[in-house]
């Protein structure tokens, strides 16, 4: 089994070296790296497709599965936090800029690298999305990928970080979607309640 | 700007504006188009704004924002951009009703 892992971690190692080689051929490659792989560009990018869904003027059908989407976003983002919370508490992993030969274009972060906590963030916003609206989905997942990748290129996660967070992203929308099936008319009746109740009038638009 | 919370909190504001104006633009019917282009540019200029004026890769004991302080800050730039809009309303039903008639 150790040598298994040790296996798993020395290809994770080689892809990272690979990405991470880059660092330094083209400045303005890196410097958009390092926007992607920030903690506001693609988040709040994120934060405000679900507030348009949410405010877009629609038909009620369509405008009830648009806000069921955006609360199964918000409750698989917070789900995918608690679980990389857990995970960090079970698994400590060294960042990869402490290697030798690896660059570092970014802050250096001190907690755990597995798994990608802000890729699993992302991707937990970006899977229901996808799930509801195909297009939007596809471009919030394709941005996802984005910031997984550069956050290897500026040298703060291994790619097996990314899929980490990919796979955490992927049971919490599992788990959300089992939830909000469990509590689908609880659910509904709180979305009714937010657009019908006078005295929330003043969060409508 | 003003420091990076603050600076954090207006950029925020002005593309949740955008948002807010991209979102409802199917109701003036004569200058949709016009309305949707002001709300992508808003959108745009929150994001141009937070990333050109200062070096924006910082960790939250450097100066940055922590992930609570982060979903804090964006929920009161919402609640104001909403507040914003709002009164933005009200103003323009109770002043220039006939005024945008006109336009």
């Amino acid at each position: 089994m150790e040598t298994v892992l040790e296996f798993l971690v020395k290809i994770d190692q080689t892809i990272f070296f690979l990405i991470n080689g880059g660092v330094g051929t083209y400045t303005l490659i890196d410097s958009a790296a390092r926007i992607i792989a920030s903690d506001y560009l693609i988040p709040v990018s994120f934060s405000l497709v679900l507030i348009f869904i949410w405010f877009r003027e629609d038909t009620l059908s369509l405008r009830m599965a648009g806000r069921v989407a955006v609360l199964k976003s918000i409750s698989t983002l917070l789900a995918s936090c608690f679980l990389v919370l857990v995970l960090n508490g079970i698994v400590f992993r060294e960042r990869p800029f402490n290697l030798p030969d690896s660059n570092l274009i970014f802050y250096a972060p001190t907690d755990s690298s597995f798994p990608s906590n802000s890729f699993a963030a992302v991707m937990g916003m970006a899977l229901p999305i996808f799930s509801s609206y195909k297009v939007l989905g596809r471009i919030m997942l394709f941005a996802s990928f984005c910031l997984g990748f550069g956050r290897i290129l500026v040298g703060i996660h291994f790619p097996g970080d990314v899929v980490g967070g990919l796979l955490v992203a992927l049971v919490s929308f599992w788990i959300t979607v089992r939830l909000f099936h469990i509590f689908n008319r609880q659910i509904i009746t709180l979305i009714i309640l937010l657009e019908k109740a006078k005295w929330l009038q003043v969060f409508r638009i | 700007m003003f420091g990076f919370h603050l600076d954090y909190f207006i950029s925020c504001v002005i593309a949740v504006s955008g948002v807010l104006i991209l979102s409802s633009a199917h109701r003036t019917s004569r200058f949709q188009t016009r309305i949707r282009f002001l709300g992508l540019l808003l959108m745009l200029l929150g994001g141009v704004l937070f990333f050109s004026t200062d070096d924006r890769v910082l960790n939250d004991y450097e100066g940055g924002l922590d992930a609570n302080e982060q979903a804090i800050l964006f929920g009161l730039s919402a609640l104001t951009s909403l507040i914003i809009y709002k009164a933005i309303l009200f103003f323009k039903k109770l002043f220039f009703r006939e005024l945008w008639k006109r336009f």
